[in-house]
């Protein structure tokens, strides 16, 4: 076996796991005792540890142990989540991170790295450690403080002592498929009797299905044991005989004496029915009666403490003598929910983006000759022919949309990792900041998500350090001592606008005035209108800040942002108010590869529009007079600025310029043919010679050699092979809006 | 004759040789190093852009690629290349930002591929020649005349050749 591609797929998912362990920590803060997303850290931990153990990546294991540890510590009640934690946590996460890095690159880790990881170690056991020494305290009696502080209001002094069994429970629940994996179940429980007697062992066989669907394949066959350990032997020792046990197995233990909620919740975790459970626990005599029904009142108790509106469990349960029906339910609910899961999971499959992007040079490719088909059969009259052509055509464009489709990931996970970079600033910089994510499900193609990262970062940079006012400020102002950054994506005319906006202090209009006076940019007493001074701010070297901290306030960085959304074709735009705060709007384009095309002539030589930008196409005709007073033409009462392409390229040649099209389709007359268009809440006309129509084109890049070159975004080529340029409508609509004059080169 | 020829080269194989290509451009007769050549076309319906400069012939669609075209006399003398019949363009690949980035070089016409032993070129002559002196890699003697050798990472370095403005063709207020 080629252990490479192994560990390659290894740091993906350890990767991912990784993240998944800070959305979860990082939503533990706002949550503490959503018991949900401490299993779920727990679990990934616990994965990580898992699989870096079969590569042998030692050190991360080792780390991952302790982790582990502190973490089932919290997942028992045994340790109370507390901002401390989280903090410990996310370092841990940072630590565990770096080895894996370490790993990949397959370099030794440093000292003082390793060190670090020493010091967190010990931060670690010392939250263990602190609720150990409680527990010697407190001697026989099993009581943890944390577990009783979140308990809810009705547990007395009674039921917080642990239950009558003196032996430690045991449930296992293998996964269907550990047969497959060559292990045997009864190994385990066989393994057991070296650290232990058992005292119990009851099989759960509810899962077993009728004899027809009976799969030999299959196991489904789970065990409540009650065991008594040897001395010396604590809850890890237990665990650690289960070690290899994969992920879908279920292995559930509760120490002697434990408390009634803690089988209240091994109940809940277990997928059988609590019922079917309590028969079981009941018989071995594991809990007596009395215990059990505390335990299902108490699960019941719990459930309308989540503020759901379930009639209470514990009296329907009294009542009917012993059946929950809608426990029972919830059960089933629970495993169908669980069976959506598992399924989700094995529907999405992991591709080489390599390989989709070779599917979609070759889409784009097949969209070509396709076009070039279209053409041909024009030139005949066989209708049955073209009818056929017509319809693979509409197939093709199936094709497209899908293959692009696939490229297309949601943008919410690039939002979630500002979450702790928010975190992590404010905490250092003494602020409070929540972050609210909107639309993290639009999606947009992976390329741009990965470049817009980078100044999205920044900009969440930004808001944090600039700003967001102090908490103390806030105050004074009237505002909410605690800030808030919005991070919002959608749609919007052809292009995805992801917006960041905060509630803090604003531009402030008279330092970027200054500053743009000082640099030179307008002459004192010059008259600016907010966007033009606003972006000034995205000039190289343009910074008001008035300290420069680690974050931000070099100059640096709102320049490098303009020139990255620049190259992905996007626009930069800022609104600000004073004392209310900034928003700052990127509009980028939609995809990067295949767009729908409007086709004109300027000069023979055919250009293309974006068509999503394009708003109409029209008639006009200029009165002369109004063409001194600059580019200006009225349409149903509103004033746009217009630019004539010919004039643009040509200059003052164009008017001797043959402009005779036989392609020429929609009239005939000497009247100006202008091109309406709408990007980033602009419009402006685009007067041209010729309009030919909608066409699907495949955007091919230009190359390094028109790097300097923005009025162009790319080329295209054309059903017989000819090319077209593709106008760069952004761009263009940029130079008309800050209404330079412009006139042709000589 | 032209394969005898090679095969004659190839006999002084105690010597290092090159492979060149040779061409004609306006009255002189230049050649390149034929690594870097990846092959040579017709010359092609040639799609202009406009605001840019003179030296940027067009693009070109090679089966499915758009490829810059330079024009070499615009590039040497600062005149526009006329497209004659035998005007070819030879596409090269030339390295830029550690990628290979491949690009048109229109040419009045394509002459011969030469093996040429590397100790019969000479570096380049200060004077005497003319166009830029960075341009050309080195001289050698060849039927009774001189065939200017071509450094095509200079002729065609991007970086330069990429180095205009088309807000210069705006004017502002």
């Amino acid at each position: 076996m080629n252990l490479d591609s192994a560990k390659k797929v290894f740091f993906l998912e350890s990767r991912e796991n990784l993240q998944r362990i800070e959305e979860n920590l990082l939503t533990l803060l706002e949550n503490a005792h959503d018991q949900e997303f401490i299993n779920a850290l727990f679990r990934e931990v616990h994965t990580i540890k898992g699989s870096a153990g079969m590569f042998g990546y030692q050190d991360v294991t080792n780390f991952a142990h302790v982790f582990e540890n502190l973490l089932d510590g919290v997942r028992n009640g045994e340790v109370g989540v507390s901002d401390q934690l989280v903090e410990v946590s996310l370092a841990s996460h940072d630590y565990m991170k770096n080895l894996i890095d370490f790993a990949e690159n397959e370099k030794a880790v440093p000292d003082e790295v390793v060190s670090e990881g020493e010091v967190l170690i010990e931060r670690l056991k010392g939250f263990q450690s602190e609720t150990e020494n409680k527990e010697k305290q407190k001697a026989a009696l099993i009581n943890y403080e944390s577990v009783e502080s979140r308990k809810p209001q009705t547990s007395t002094a009674d039921t917080s002592t642990g239950v009558e069994n003196r032996y430690w429970h045991i449930s296992l629940r293998f996964g269907e498929n550990i047969f497959t994996t060559g292990l045997d179940p009864f190994s385990f429980i066989g393994y057991l009797k070296n650290i232990g007697t058992i005292v119990n062992v009851i099989p759960v066989t509810q899962q077993i299905p009728e004899f027809k669907d009976f799969n030999p394949e299959i196991c489904y066959i789970g065990f409540e044991l009650d065991f008594d350990a040897d001395k010396g032997i604590d809850k890890v020792k237990i665990m650690d005989v289960f070690e290899f046990l994969t992920d879908d197995c279920t292995v559930i233990v509760l120490p002697p004496h434990s408390e009634v909620d803690h089988y209240c919740q091994m109940i809940a975790d277990l997928p059988e029915s609590a019922v079917q459970i309590g028969d079981i626990l009941t018989q071995s005599g594991t809990l007596t009666k009395a215990e059990l029904e505390e335990a299902l009142e108490l699960q019941s108790s719990k459930s309308t403490d989540d503020g759901e509106n379930h009639p209470l469990l514990g009296e329907v349960m009294l009542k009917e003598k012993m059946i929950p029906e809608t426990v029972m339910e919830a059960a089933l609910e629970k495993q169908k929910e669980n069976r959506a899961k598992e399924e989700q999971r094995k529907r999405s499959i992991r591709i080489d983006a390599d390989k989709v992007d070779q599917l979609i040079t070759l889409v784009g490719e097949l969209v070509i000759s396709g076009a070039n088909i279209k053409q041909r059969i024009g030139q005949t009259d066989d209708t049955d022919l073209s009818e056929a052509v017509e319809q693979m055509a509409r197939l093709v464009d199936d094709v497209r949309d899908s293959t692009m489709y696939i490229r297309m990931v949601p943008i919410g996970e690039t939002f979630s990792t500002f979450k702790r970079t928010v975190h992590d600033l404010s905490r250092d910089m003494g602020k409070q900041v929540e972050l609210v994510i909107n639309g993290g499900d639009t999606e947009l193609d992976k390329t741009l998500v990965e470049k817009i990262q980078d100044p999205l970062m920044h900009i969440v940079r930004n808001a944090v350090d600039h700003g967001i006012e102090s908490p103390e400020e806030r105050l004074a102002m009237g505002k909410k001592e605690k800030a808030v950054i919005r991070l919002n994506a959608f749609h919007e005319s052809g292009s995805i606008v992801i917006e960041v906006s905060d509630d803090g202090k604003g531009l402030s209009r008279d330092r970027i005035y200054a500053k743009a006076v000082a640099n030179g940019l307008v002459t004192s007493g010059q008259n600016v209108d907010d966007r033009t001074l606003w972006n000034m701010i995205m000039l190289p070297g343009f910074s008001t800040a008035e300290k420069v901290t680690d974050i931000s306030g070099r100059g640096v960085g709102m320049d490098v942002v303009k020139k990255n959304i620049d190259s992905l074709r996007g626009v930069v735009d800022i609104e600000s108010t004073e004392k209310q705060g900034t928003t700052i709007r990127i509009h980028l384009p939609l995809t990067l590869a295949i767009i729908d095309g409007f086709l004109v002539t300027v000069a023979n030589q055919k250009y293309v529009f974006p068509l999503d930008m394009v708003l109409e196409c029209t008639d006009v005709e200029f009165n002369q007079d109004d063409k001194e007073g600059g580019n200006f033409f009225t349409l149903r009462g509103e004033v746009l600025p217009y630019l004539s392409l010919g004039e643009l390229f040509y200059g003052d040649n164009f008017k001797n310029i043959d402009k005779t099209n036989e392609n020429r389709v929609f009239s005939h007359d000497d009247k100006n043919k202008i091109v309406i268009v709408e990007y980033a809440r602009k419009r402006a006309g685009f007067v041209v010679d010729h309009l030919l129509g909608e066409l699907q084109t495949v955007i091919k890049p230009l190359g390094k050699l028109f790097y300097n070159m923005h009025w162009i975004s790319g080329a295209t080529i054309l059903g017989n092979g000819e090319v077209a340029l593709i106008i760069d409508v952004p761009r263009l609509i940029e130079y008309v809006g800050n209404n330079v004059k412009l006139r042709g080169k000589k | 004759m032209k394969e005898k020829r090679i095969y004659e080269k190839e006999q002084h194989e105690n010597r290092t040789m090159v492979q060149l290509l040779s061409f004609r451009q306006g009255r002189e007769i230049y050649a390149i190093k034929i690594h870097s050549v990846r092959e040579v076309i017709d010359s092609i319906a040639i799609t202009p852009i406009p605001l840019v400069p003179l030296y940027i012939k067009g693009v070109i669609n090679l089966r499915g690629n758009i490829i810059p075209v330079v024009d070499l006399n615009a590039r040497f003398y600062g005149d526009k290349g006329e497209i004659i019949k035998t005007t070819s363009i030879i596409v090269i690949e030339v390295p830029f930002e550690e990628e290979l980035v491949t690009i048109g070089l229109m040419i009045d016409a394509v002459k011969e591929v030469l093996m040429f032993p590397e100790e019969e070129i000479d570096p380049t002559p200060d004077f005497g020649t003319n166009i830029r002196t960075d341009y050309i890699s080195g001289v050698a003697r060849h039927e009774d005349n001189y065939l200017i050798i071509l450094n095509v990472n200079s002729v065609l370095d991007i970086a330069e050749l990429s180095e205009f403005t088309c807000e210069a063709a705006i004017v502002g207020e």
